[in-house]
């Protein structure tokens, strides 16, 4: 069986484009803080879940919901209900992330298909193998933490299914322990999910076309008018080190996760889905990396390799602006 | 309520690290927590050494708990760890999969590192039998309130004073710093014994970095919130351990529950070993870089007149 290709949407017309360009599933999210995609404008209503569901299901594709934000008490109920509603609705898998909500899904749903959000930084065997005792977790998610050796051993040690990630905002901390943009703004990627949330961020132009970036009144960066700016997340800002002297991104170049150069690698690593980050992002995108990935995985099927012209490898990497590929440590820490 | 020294979250040498837990025998912390939270190429202690200093705490009245790492990726490092689970000590648990690992849960401490953010999540870990929860960092005072009430069997921590742990990566930020990959850091970490601290843009101190870990550069300090946690039913309180003046630090906490040292007294005394500035904001619902003065607290609470 061929390797899924599992795509993001935020919202019906990138659904469609999606489904109707080669995905084999998709992934999306209520609207509100139950997921890790909480950006005003969007995300789905119920009504456009279900219309979402049918659609894909008519075409023969899967849909995924995420709720996997952690809920603080008073927000439970709510994620709670987004669980009754995706299954409801007639959603293939809730990928969820947090300890009572997994309770919740084995309890409640335990004919149903969790899979464990990438939140839970599930990045060993001994991880994986808790969620599937207590939660029956059918698939894992796993953290950008991985070089493909390690993620080789892994299969080799479960059977539960391994998503990983192909395309995207690359997080460079395990997700769910990356507390940077909570410790700067207050409002926790796991717990209000939205990192760097645009709410907090402020422009300061300074003189011909200089600026600077605040996040919650913090300095992230400072930009000659020459100088392309990326997304202000905390990791991506430019910093003294007090300790050598120098002023750089001492965290992460503003980078963006291609893998498309290595696709056979990671097919042969024993993956069953390869995910493309980016729920926030417009309809074209959503049509252009899933038809770039499903010519590069049916090509590599049928031929071995993943035939992908180089204007489309610079293509897909212009719709990264500011932000160089990189293989994030597949290949190597 | 008592006090618990954390694991060093640096990489010490291994000469330093034996003469600090020799001094720290000699301070009234209750608890010591041992071991390598943050990478496993700092293996300068092996299970060996790790069981003599423990024995040497043991024998001066600690309690001994074994501190696991945070982020795993290897079946080694999941061996290694298996390997002190059999020590006769506490297990700090640090990454969920180390919870398969200890087949005796009474003797489970849950870390810091542990998502645990609502109170049925507190209650399917007290429910496994584990003996003791330490409450991330940026849980607020409601949070902290809820999941404490929600499990009274269970030993309550927090950290109280010192660097805060922000974020592990696969990437050393260290050996990144240094311009080397984190195969080939030659463990250079062990050369910033209180690690690299970043400054914003602006001189505002913000991150440290450790290695593969991110800490804060501020210090949190919990001094002024001591009545309220206790009336939750925490009962110990965590100091990070410092390259210097942690024995300093530990007793200005103890004099304060003894009641020989005023709380303001005691915050005078704590700021001078912050000098970058302390912080309590995920405590009171704001930034964590925030410090919310305890007096300005009490203002906005109080009902207008």
């Amino acid at each position: 069986m061929k390797v899924e290709i599992c795509a993001p949407a935020g919202n019906l017309p990138s659904l469609r484009a999606a489904v109707d360009n080669g995905a084999d599933a998709v992934y999306m999210g209520f609207s509100g803080d139950t997921n890790l995609r909480n950006f005003p404008a969007l995300n789905f209503t119920e009504d456009e879940v279900s219309t979402a569901i049918h659609y894909a299901h008519s075409k023969g594709k899967k849909v995924f919901i995420t709720v996997n934000s952690y809920p603080q008490e008073k927000e439970l109920p709510l994620a709670c209900e987004a669980v009754d509603k995706a299954y409801s609705l007639g959603a293939d898998a809730v990928i969820a992330s947090d300890i009572a909500i997994l309770s919740y899904i084995h309890e409640r749903y335990p004919e149903k298909r969790v899979h464990l959000s990438v939140q839970a930084s599930a990045s060993n065997a001994e991880a994986i193998k808790f969620y599937c005792r207590h939660f029956g977790i059918k698939r894992v998610v796993l953290p950008r933490v991985l070089a493909l050796d390690e993620i080789r051993a892994l299969r080799a040690e479960t059977d539960v299914e391994i998503e990983v990630f192909a395309l995207g905002l690359l997080c460079i901390n395990a997700e769910g322990q990356c507390f940077l943009s909570s410790y700067i703004t207050s409002e926790s990627i796991n717990t209000y999910g939205a990192c760097s949330h645009p709410k907090f961020i402020d422009f300061v132009e300074g003189d011909e076309g200089a600026f600077k970036i605040f996040s919650n009144g913090v300095l992230l960066n400072q930009y000659s008018p020459t100088e392309e700016a990326a997304y202000p997340t905390p990791c991506k800002g430019r910093y003294h080190n007090k300790a050598t002297g120098q002023l750089h991104h001492a965290i992460q170049d503003p980078e963006s996760l291609n893998v498309l150069g290595i696709l056979p690698e990671i097919i042969q690593a024993g993956v069953d889905s390869i995910k493309i980050e980016g729920r926030q992002r417009s309809r074209t995108y959503v049509e252009q990396v899933v038809r770039a990935f499903r010519e590069a995985v049916d090509s590599y099927y049928e031929t071995g390799n993943c035939r992908v012209s180089a204007e489309q490898g610079q293509h897909l990497d212009s719709l990264f602006e500011g932000l160089a590929p990189t293989y994030g440590c597949y290949k190597g820490k | 309520m008592k006090i618990t020294l954390g694991p060093i979250p640096f990489l010490w040498e291994k000469e330093r690290i034996l003469s600090f837990y020799k001094e720290v025998s000699a301070t009234p912390v209750s608890t010591v927590y041992l071991g390598e939270v943050v990478c496993s190429k700092r293996s300068v202690l092996g299970r060996d050494t790790i069981e003599a200093i423990a024995r040497m705490l043991s024998d001066a009245g600690k309690e001994v708990v074994v501190s696991t790492l945070g982020l795993i990726t290897h079946r080694d490092e999941l061996n290694f760890i298996e390997s002190l689970c059999s020590l006769p000590l506490n297990i700090e648990v640090n990454n969920i999969g180390v919870l398969n690992l200890c087949p005796d849960k009474s003797r489970v401490i849950c870390g810091p590192h542990l998502a645990i953010y609502n109170a049925p999540a507190a209650k399917f870990l007290a429910g496994l039998g584990i003996r003791r929860i330490v409450f991330m960092p940026e849980l607020s005072q409601q949070a902290i309130e809820s999941l404490s009430l929600s499990v009274p069997s269970v030993e309550k921590e927090i950290i109280a004073f010192g660097n805060l742990p922000l974020a592990f990566s696969w990437r050393c930020y260290t050996a990144r710093a240094l311009n080397l990959s984190k195969t080939n850091c030659a463990i250079v970490c062990n050369k910033y014994p209180s690690g690299m601290p970043l400054d914003t843009m602006e001189g505002m101190p913000l991150f440290n970095i450790n290695g593969t870990q991110l800490m804060s550069e501020k210090k949190v300090c919990m001094i002024e919130q001591i009545n309220i946690l206790r009336s939750f039913g925490i009962g110990h309180l965590r100091i990070i351990p410092q390259e210097h003046h942690t024995s300093e630090i530990v007793a200005i906490f103890n004099k304060t529950l003894t009641g020989d040292l005023s709380v303001p007294t005691a915050l005078e005394a704590l700021k001078k070993f912050a000098p970058a500035g302390i912080s309590n904001g995920w405590f009171h619902g704001r930034a964590g870089w925030e410090y919310v003065e305890e007096a300005s607290v009490k203002i906005s609470a109080a009902p207008a007149s």
